[in-house]
């Protein structure tokens, strides 16, 4: 958090070095993708460097690092849900109505 | 007349003043949709097996790479335009939250060239799942970024007059108009690596 001069001097310089990371980790991801490789592989690749420049984004840029603890438990049990709502579809095709056949 | 309580000073219950508490609730809602919309397109990925395209196959992934590095900026210029309110500075404020804007009307204006060359292509989300998905998220992901200008814009004009008067509590309304566009940038991470790269 910015309290005085020096320390806003400081948080920009943050700031702007994260900037650079997440340019260059999508640099990277787009590299990745046109390496062709094994689409598994490219798909953990690609989904682990998004994670962590979304855990960059969320952490550093939107100060969730230095939150109060109120906002994690919330944001805890969204993500809870969330996760849920991403294995609901899932179900549906491995456990479908008997004489039912999926269509893709 | 009675004043809003909580605009500037925290509550002794939550730790927070009452905008911060309500943006990260909204944001929470907001990861429940795209939530949602990143499960239909787990569903429709999985379902279509080998037959799902790569995602250079219908889009310039040049294009879709520069869009992310204006997203990206405009979310640094944002935390500029924030920063400068805390340093006390409103002529850094505005010229950086006038940048922010320009960033997303540029990303807008781009995302709208690339609509507009599918549909040249005649490329229409009724063609198949993948352009059904890519249409509709990044569709409502838009959306999102018209919602931020129309605030952004507000607080860069009429509403930035607040800053005479309340410089607090006008600074923590650009701080809640920063999470959310952060956000809007977390999201496109993800949008651009699954669409365009997967």
């Amino acid at each position: 958090m910015i309290a005085d001069q020096n320390s806003a001097q400081k948080e920009i310089r943050k700031y702007l070095l994260i900037f650079v990371v997440l340019l260059s980790l999508t640099l990277m991801n787009v590299f990745v993708s046109r390496l062709h490789l094994n689409i598994s592989l490219t798909i953990i690749i690609v989904l682990s460097v998004a994670a962590f420049e979304a855990s960059l984004v969320a952490c550093q840029l939107m100060h969730l690092i230095s939150e109060e603890k109120l906002i994690y438990s919330f944001l805890v049990l969204t993500v809870i849900f969330f996760v849920f709502a991403l294995f609901i579809p899932l179900w549906g095709i491995f456990n479908p109505i008997t004489g039912s056949t999926h269509v893709p | 007349m009675q004043e809003i309580p909580y605009t500037v000073a925290v509550r002794q219950d939550t730790g927070l003043y009452n905008a911060k508490m309500g943006i990260w609730l909204f944001l929470a809602s907001e990861v429940m949709l795209f939530g949602g919309l990143f499960s239909a397109y787990v569903l429709l990925r999985v379902g279509a097996g080998e037959h799902w395209p790569l995602g250079a196959t219908y889009l310039n992934v040049a294009i879709g790479t520069f869009n992310t590095f204006v997203l990206m900026s405009s979310s640094i210029t944002m935390l500029m335009a924030w920063a400068s309110l805390k340093m006390k500075n409103f002529g850094h404020f505005k010229m950086y939250q006038g940048i922010t804007i320009a960033l997303a009307l540029l990303f807008l204006s781009v995302k709208g060239y690339e609509y507009s060359m599918k549909f040249k292509h005649h490329h229409f989300p009724s063609d198949n799942t993948f352009l059904a998905i890519y249409f509709t998220l990044t569709g409502i992901h838009a959306l999102h970024i018209i919602g931020g200008v129309v605030v952004n814009s507000y607080l860069w004009g009429p509403g930035s007059k607040m800053w005479q008067a309340e410089p607090e509590r006008f600074t923590n309304r650009i701080e809640v108009a920063g999470l959310y566009w952060h956000f809007v940038d977390l999201v496109w991470i993800f949008l651009f690596s699954v669409m365009y790269l997967l």
